[in-house]
């Protein structure tokens, strides 16, 4: 029952803007009987509203839109990204565990993320992802760091920009480039950076489904004594399901190459309180050579 | 867009314009070079010594290549780096040794002087798994000569070709030991977590590590395979050294940073750079300086240790000299005679507060040297016979400084000449004494080790895997032999095998005088049935990884046993003692067989529904060649093999047509991740029958399978250890897996095996194997005639106890063996069983089919008394059973198998088997005494066991003088199987587990 306050709450809070129908007006009530001289009948139409474009098709500012935020790779590389440029500012946290029993491995890491986004124009957005703390803890067999918590680095830095190439009623595309910053000081000695192009579509024929794609090629490089240079390679398909303003759920379907290969359905709710969008999400790869049992990942976002 | 751009651009430059130095070979080509290790060491030496630098690889017509020192291993193919000093030795691509499954490990380090070797093993590993070790692909010679040369080895870790690893062992011409540098790359996409050190593989009874670190020293703390992570400790600088006298002492030092990090035990070390996460595209680079010295004390190494350290790290050191003095003028020299540690510290503070730094032994006129960190404060301690005994504070010293002379009174001892004959004439006899306190007080006053590590003696008169005096026990060679014995009051034994009397006497030592102790033996006559051969064919000397018993002194324990046949089974290296035999004189009526006992290291077999990788146990081979020019002496390498491929190898090794292959402690217990016996190791479900073939199912078809590329099956071992060790610790469990074997129609013989690494963990010859082979030792063995008599199952196998069997079979009488009979009709068991009256029995049990059916009670005891010490051959039991009554109940074809022994305790299967089942193989008896065996018996956190060992016996007990000489064990012999052949088909059909019965 809270929940449905709640839901309502919230869906009347930011609920985008219904279409007036015209006022009605009452004629004023007189026990006078006149007889009013006969008109003609004035019918006055409303302009024809312009059909809205994809971008426009979202059906709340607040919820987080695109693909979900969670991936394989370093900061958001790989991640696909959304055609419909918007400002936000956020901070998220991802988790991730490899348990390799029969090879007496272990890993779990955990990255704490900053992120944002600035929309120069409607069709221009410049973005980036920040793994301000990033804590591996790695088992080999028996031996393992004495502390989860031990030796946080600064993690990776993506920046990056898009543009939207075209955009129909239905149909947003854009185009994205994406630097990884030699930040991470995990590696001594070494710093990674590399860069991404990946093109993104989105298909929004109604305003409570959205179909996204992405795909992006790109590599990553060691500054270093050992560069090890590496493609990374993603496809992406999936849907946005958004039944009201504040909850939409995410099936993303990806594969590609970041360090293993993977192909994953990687899942999400999102939800929005005002103008904070929340996105819960997981993903487990079913096939490829990626090894993690899970990483989850969590988001909040303020949309500026 | 433009923006996007510049930051692109910046990025690729910074990525491919700079920044990308090289460091050695990571991220190298196929041609990069190790850095070179150690780069602010800096040695000299005059220019003479400078001048005697060599590499060579080892080739025929080398034969002094090898260093001395009974652990060296240098063969054909592997690399010698050499200068004025040292001698260095790794081993070459295929030349595979221990652990190591490639080559390309340090093998041999011996000075020049001294040259003596007591290194098992040293590798650089980045954990403890076996993808963890080097697979070196690459081995490459540098010969840069005046500078250095050196040995550059690249591969990658096993399993993980995304993960190079590079090691560069460099000689410079006055280094005084090798520099190491290994670098290693994570190219996977997956962090690792990496502990890059030097493994080194001691194993027991070897040399024995030392830290300099809190609470360190010869002390560590205990871990298991599943606790390695709580042990790791940091520390300056490691040592290691022999105590068995042979020369030679070890540091291992970094010559990069202040400290090692690594945990150390018995069985093995690790000493590296601090364990960290390496991520994709992260690496570790360790570089290290070992040294070696003549030393016998850890201050030898430490010594070279604090220099490098002064040189990289700008430390300073002093060195403490002074002298030991005892009461008496005793004699000085040995570490039983005085040993000094200096702690930093303060006196009055626990061992743990304390930090040591070193340890000394002293010269025979009681000088010594300690090496220490200056301007520190010392706790410095003297240890004679196993315990401290004086203790001194050292201020501070700054400079050298003499600490002048340490008056040390206690223990009062008395020298002791023993003297042993054989009664009624002057015949002298090698034998061996053993002292035992006679109290509680003499018990507690002399219990002894040496700084806690090996075994605690009472007495401690020397280390325990060591030569004579070792623990409490003195080899008496030509009828004399000499020792100083602490105050206390003793049982002295002197024996020379079960088949003589057992001498003793009571002694009490409480003043410092010299005396002279007289035994005189009797061989009891008519003991030992005529024609057989004692022999005990799983022996261990100071070839074998875990020992350090010289040759000489082995060699004489076997005469002291009174041993016929000896084979020679050292771990994974084939040993000859022929020339000591020779050397003794004893050639005329001792004959040693060369074998090996091939023992896995490396874990890789899996089995199904199992989640843990195996390793295949242990197996003895006999007769091989010794070829000290190859690898092993000519061993099989057993790495990651089945035992059918093992076998297929050893076989074409055999030097006759009638090898030997057992299999050896079949259900002993994994020590350290490392199986023993194979079929423990496949989790073998003694309550099922063995399938035809391999239906993938369980252990049970490894078990019979003849793997790929193999001749034999897995189960084509001739004989099987039913008794190991003077303890019989594990004897249940060995006879059940016997008896399951008979019962399925896998005949196998029977063996009783000391299996001894020293003077101390097990008394060669006890048990052994009497072996109806029709030949003698000596000159005139016929190694056919014995082989084939092993083959044939005509053994007893024994620690005393001699078992005289027959049964009437239908063409006549037949003795016990693996030849199966038709057995007469009404025919009956002809039995007699006769003991010396120091190793007497309780009872005798006839076995038939895995089932006691009769238990016989043995004659009562003489009570005259000292019976146990008289010549007079004890008659436990002499009679004639039915077969018939024997045999009730059972269908088809039986086996008999005849003991004599003590009762055994009752026991329980409560798990084992796959998935904590029941396995069929009892694993735990009465632990709490409450009357049942259940759950409650097993400690918390396993799920079945102990079986315990039974209680040592009280004095008045007829046991008690035989558990006094073999740490609590007790006589037992039994006979190998009768096979009668009852259904009418040829040959022996097995009864299946249920043995016939319904």
């Amino acid at each position: 029952m809270i929940a449905l306050l709640l839901g309502a709450l919230l869906a009347q809070a930011d609920a985008p803007p219904a279409t007036e129908a015209p006022a009605v007006t009452e004629a004023p009530v007189s026990n006078e009987t006149t007889v009013a001289p006969q008109v003609a009948e004035v019918k006055v139409e409303a302009p024809p509203e312009p059909v809205p474009l994809a971008c426009a098709r979202w059906r709340s500012p607040g919820l987080i839109e695109g693909p979900v935020f969670l991936g394989y790779a370093a900061a958001d590389l790989t991640l696909g990204r959304r055609a419909c440029p918007r400002s936000e500012v956020g901070v998220g946290f991802n988790f991730g565990a490899i348990i390799d029993t029969p090879n007496f491995y272990g890993n779990v890491s955990s990255q704490l993320l900053f992120f944002g986004a600035w929309a120069i124009d409607p069709k221009t957005e410049l973005f980036a992802t920040f793994a301000a703390i990033d804590w591996e803890y790695t088992v080999n067999a028996v031996i393992s760091p004495a502390g989860y918590f031990s030796s946080p680095n600064l993690g990776d830095l993506t920046l990056g920009g898009s543009r939207q190439l075209y955009q129909t009623d239905s149909l947003a595309g854009a185009l994205s480039l994406r630097v990884l910053l030699p930040t991470a000081s995990n590696i001594p000695g070494t710093r990674n950076t590399g860069a991404e192009l990946g093109h993104s579509v989105s298909l929004r024929a109604t305003t409570w489904l959205e179909v996204h794609g992405y795909a992006g090629v790109g590599f990553t490089v060691g500054i270093g004594p050992a560069p090890l240079p590496a493609v990374t390679l993603v496809g992406m398909i999936g849907a946005a399901l958004t039944p009201f303003s504040w909850f939409s759920l995410v099936v993303d379907l990806s594969g590609g190459l970041a360090g293993r290969s993977f192909f994953a359905p990687t899942a999400a709710l999102r939800f929005r309180i005002f103008r904070l969008g929340i996105e819960l999400a997981a993903t487990r790869p079913l096939a490829g050579t990626a090894r993690q049992d899970v990483i989850v990942g969590a988001r909040l976002t303020w949309r500026i | 867009m433009n923006r996007i751009g510049a930051v692109v651009a910046a990025v690729l430059v910074a990525a491919f314009g700079g920044g990308c130095a090289k460091v050695g070979c990571i991220g190298g080509d196929a041609t990069c070079k190790v850095e070179a290790p150690c780069p602010k060491l800096t040695l000299t030496c005059d220019g003479a010594s400078a001048g005697q630098l060599e590499v060579f690889t080892i080739a025929a017509g080398m034969p002094d290549a090898r260093p001395g020192g009974t652990n060296a291993l240098a063969a054909q193919g592997d690399v010698v780096l050499r200068n004025a000093f040292t001698t260095v030795v790794i081993s070459g691509l295929g030349n595979q040794n221990y652990l190591d499954i490639t080559g390309g490990s340090l093998i041999d380090l011996a000075t020049r002087a001294g040259n003596t070797d007591a290194v098992n093993e040293i590798f650089p590993v980045t954990g403890i798994l076996p993808g963890d070790e080097p697979r070196y692909t690459s081995l490459e010679i540098i010969d840069q000569r005046p500078d250095f040369v050196a040995v550059q080895l690249k591969g990658a870790l096993d399993g993980h070709l995304d993960m190079p690893i590079y090691t560069r062992y460099e000689l410079k011409p006055c280094d005084p030991g090798v520099r190491v540098r290994t670098e290693v790359l994570n190219a996977s996409p997956d962090n690792q977590y990496w502990a890059l050190a030097d493994g080194f593989y001691w194993s027991k009874r070897e040399p024995l590590p030392f830290t300099a670190g809190k609470g360190q020293g010869f002390a560590h703390p205990s871990f298991e395979l599943t606790t390695i992570n709580s042990a790791y400790q940091t520390f300056p600088f490691l040592t290691f050294g022999f105590h068995n006298g042979e020369n030679a002492s070890y540091a291992a030092v970094s010559c990069t940073d202040g400290s090692l990090t690594g945990f150390n035990s018995e069985v093995v070390s690790t000493a590296g750079v601090t364990p960290r996460v390496a991520p994709p595209r992260g690496w570790l680079a360790f570089d290290r300086f070992l040294a070696v010295t003549d030393g016998r004390d850890v201050d030898a190494a430490a010594r070279v240790a604090l220099k490098v350290r002064e040189q990289v790290l700008g430390e300073k050191f002093v060195t403490l000299t002074g002298r030991v003095e005892r009461a008496g003028g005793i004699p000085l020299g040995a570490e039983r005679d005085a040993t000094l540690l200096i702690s930093e510290g303060s006196l009055g503070q626990d061992a743990e507060a304390l930090t040591p730094w070193s340890q000394a032994l002293t010269d025979k006129s009681g000088a010594f040297t300690l090496t220490v960190p200056a301007g520190k404060s010392y706790v410095l301690t003297v240890s004679a016979f196993g315990r401290t005994v004086a203790e001194r504070a050292v201020d501070a010293p700054g400079a050298d400084t003499d600490l002048g002379t340490l008056s040390v009174v206690d223990p009062t001892v008395a020298s002791v000449r023993f003297e042993v004959t054989e009664a009624g004439g002057n015949n002298v006899l090698d034998s061996e004494i053993f002292v035992v306190p006679a109290d509680d007080e003499t018990k507690s006053s002399t219990s002894g080790s040496f700084y806690g590590e090996y075994t605690t003696c009472s007495p401690w008169l020397g280390a325990p895997p060591g030569p004579s005096p070792a623990c409490n026990r003195v080899l008496v060679q030509q009828g004399v032999a000499n020792a100083e014995l602490p105050r206390g009051k003793y049982h002295l034994y002197a024996y020379h095998g079960p088949f003589w009397s057992l001498g003793h006497q009571l002694f009490t030592v409480d003043a410092t005088v010299a005396t002279t102790v007289t035994f005189q033996l009797e061989r009891l006559v008519g003991l030992q049935p005529t024609g057989t051969l004692s022999a005990d064919l799983h022996v261990h000397g100071a070839a074998s990884f875990d020992s350090s018993i010289p040759d000489f002194d082995r060699v004489l324990s076997f005469a002291a046993s009174e041993l016929d046949v000896i084979v020679a089974t050292d771990h994974d290296v084939v040993h000859d003692y022929g020339a000591i035999v020779s050397q003794l004189g004893f050639s005329s009526r001792m004959t040693t067989i060369t074998g090996v006992e091939t023992t896995g290291h490396v874990p890789w077999m899996r089995i199904p529904n199992y989640g843990f990788p195996l390793v295949i146990g242990h197996y003895i081979f006999w007769p091989l060649r010794f070829d000290p020019t190859q690898p092993r002496n000519g061993a099989p390498f057993d790495e990651q093999i089945e035992p059918g491929n093992l076998f297929t190898d050893a076989a074409r090794r055999f030097t006759t047509s009638t090898g030997v292959i057992q299999l050896n402690h079949p259900w002993a217990v994994s020590e350290f991740g490392r199986d023993l016996g194979f079929p423990r190791a496949i989790k073998l479900d003694l309550r099922k029958d063995l399938p035809a073939s391999d239906d993938g199912s369980d252990g049970r078809g490894v078990y019979v399978r003849k793997p790929k590329g193999a001749e034999f099956f897995n189960d084509a071992h001739h004989s099987q250890e039913v008794m190991n060790g003077s303890q019989n610790s594990e004897l249940i469990q060995y006879r059940q897996f016997w008896f399951y074997l008979l019962n399925q129609g896998r005949v196998k013989t029977g063996t009783a095996n000391s299996d001894s690494h020293s003077l101390v963990d097990s008394t060669v010859g006890l048990p052994r194997n009497l072996v109806w082979a029709g030949t003698d030792p000596g000159p005139l063995f016929d190694i056919d005639k014995f082989d084939n008599a092993i083959h044939a199952g005509r053994v007893l196998g024994t620690s005393g106890p001699i078992i005289e069997a027959t049964v009437d079979g239908a063409t006549g009488l037949k003795s016990f063996g693996l030849e199966p009979f038709a057995p007469l009709a009404g025919g009956k068991l002809h039995l007699k069983v006769t003991t010396a009256p120091w190793a007497t029995v309780p009872e005798v049990r006839v076995v038939v089919n895995g089932q006691v059916v009769k238990t016989l009670a043995a004659a009562p005891l003489p009570t005259t008394p000292d019976y146990a010490f008289s010549d007079q051959l004890y008659v436990a039991y002499d009679g004639e059973l039915a077969l018939s009554e024997l045999l009730d109940g059972v269908t088809g074809d039986a086996w008999v198998v005849v003991e004599a022994g003590p009762a055994f305790p009752a026991t329980a299967d409560l798990a084992g088997g796959l998935n904590g089942a029941p396995d069929g193989m009892p694993d735990t008896t009465d632990n709490n005494g409450d009357g049942k065996i259940d759950k409650d018996d097993v400690p918390k956190g396993d799920d079945y066991g102990p079986l315990a060992d039974p209680p040592f016996p009280a004095e008045t007990d007829p046991g008690f003088h035989f558990a006094n000489i073999t740490r609590n064990g007790y006589p037992y012999a039994f006979t190998n199987p009768f096979l009668l052949d009852r259904d009418g088909t040829p040959g022996f059909n097995g009864p299946g587990v249920k043995g016939g019965r319904p």
